[in-house]
């Protein structure tokens, strides 16, 4: 056999088989295949292209296989097996079939691609970008030193925040407050919600208070209350 | 000479930069569908009898305004542009052929030819505008995928069937099954 060595340049299932055929010059026949079957199963063998055949690994194993199988047909049939005797799987001739297409389609490909870069393009009107009189209505050189100005007042609020969000707050945990709360309401059966946030104005403390009371009222420890849409919360323990 | 239907469409088909579709110029015009194609086929022959530089490109509804392909080389020189050269790979190009000879086809018939998932390159094939989704006639859940109007440009045809050998490809992979 020549060319056994020759490296694969294919990377899918059906490529390699043709690359594989077309190396020794085999037309596309159960023989040929049978043939070729120990080779491919080399080349899965040796796993050269790992990573792009991983991902098409089941294919590569259904092509190994129906070629297996075309080449034990091919054997059993020189020891006196009739044809007959053997069941024919459908997959036997779909492998030869799709060989042929692939190859069909490989084919008209570069014809494609040769059409499709000999620049004989069938041209149309571009799109062109303008700026319509729409635009410039309503506007004048005020405006653009306003806007002008707002962006730069915008990035200096911006680079102050910045500065700001640098210092350290102290970090309130949930579990915290939840011990905190629940010693709280040891003492007094009922307090009003406003009254478990201890720092007026902290968003974090507020937020970590609420969610506490509501594990609290999750776990059946506290009742809350509240008359009616945006009043004060009543926060009291339930007696056991 | 008033304003026939034939200028019309022509006014129209040469201010619209897209494609247009020949259901929606008709409902505009206010006319028969097959009206509106005779008249397009029309302007098309008289393009191409009297030898004029334009000329219509058509897929399935849609169409457009071009220039005959043998004007592409003197335009780009004139307007000293260069069109970038766009690569291919050979498995785009594999895609595109079974796109072009064995469609509408949808994702899996694609798959099944080749062997190898092609969602990648279906997806790049769409972002540069070659292929269109469509729902399938039968089943509106299943996507099929065909050539686009500019893929027909590009390739320098007026219509799919001008391919060489279209029809006798086409027939031959569809034997496939």
């Amino acid at each position: 056999m020549k060319n056994k060595n020759k490296k694969i340049k294919e990377t899918d299932p059906l490529g390699v088989l043709l690359e594989l055929l077309e190396n020794q010059q085999l037309e596309i026949t159960d023989f040929s295949l049978a043939e070729i079957a120990d080779e491919y199963l080399d080349y899965l063998n040796k796993f050269e292209n790992q990573d792009k055949m991983i991902e098409n690994i089941s294919e590569f194993l259904w092509v190994a296989s129906r070629l297996v199988l075309i080449k034990s047909k091919i054997i059993l049939n020189k020891f006196g097996f009739q044809k007959n005797d053997l069941s024919t799987e459908e997959g036997e001739s779909e492998l030869k079939n799709r060989l042929i297409e692939y190859k069909r389609i490989k084919e008209i490909s570069l014809e494609l691609k040769r059409v499709l870069e000999s620049k004989k393009e069938l041209l149309s009107k571009k799109k062109s970008i303008h700026a319509t009189e729409e635009c410039l209505t309503n506007f004048n050189i005020k405006d653009l030193k306003n806007v002008f100005q707002k962006i730069i007042r915008d990035y200096e609020l911006e680079r102050k925040n910045i500065y700001q969000k640098k210092e350290v707050q102290d970090v309130i945990k949930i579990k915290d407050k939840i011990k905190e709360i629940s010693e709280v309401l040891l003492k007094i059966k009922k307090i009003k919600f406003s009254q478990l946030v201890s720092i007026k104005n902290n968003k974090l403390e507020l937020v970590v208070s609420f969610l506490s009371i509501l594990e609290l009222f999750k776990k059946g420890l506290i009742d809350i209350k509240q008359q009616t849409c945006f009043e004060e919360l009543e926060v009291a323990s339930i007696e056991e | 000479m008033g304003l026939n239907l034939i200028k019309k469409i022509e006014a129209i088909l040469f201010l619209e930069v897209d494609q247009i579709e020949i259901t929606a110029l008709a409902k505009n015009l206010d006319v028969e569908q097959n009206i509106c194609l005779k008249e397009i086929k029309e302007l098309e022959k008289y393009y191409k009898k009297n030898n004029m530089a334009l000329t219509l490109v058509f897929n399935e509804d849609q169409i457009q305004l071009v220039l005959k392909p043998e004007m592409a080389n003197f335009v780009e020189k004139y307007f000293h542009k260069k069109t970038k050269k766009e690569q291919f790979s050979p498995a785009m190009m594999e895609v595109l052929s079974i796109i072009v000879y064995k469609g509408p086809i949808g994702k899996v018939g694609i798959e099944k030819i080749r062997g190898v998932n092609s969602d990648l390159i279906l997806r790049k094939l769409a972002i540069k505008g070659l292929i269109e989704r469509a729902e399938q006639i039968k089943n509106s859940r299943i996507f099929v995928y065909k050539p686009s109007l500019k893929l027909l440009k590009k390739l320098g045809v007026s219509k799919l069937e001008n391919l060489s050998e279209y029809d006798k490809l086409s027939s031959e992979l569809k034997n496939f099954g």
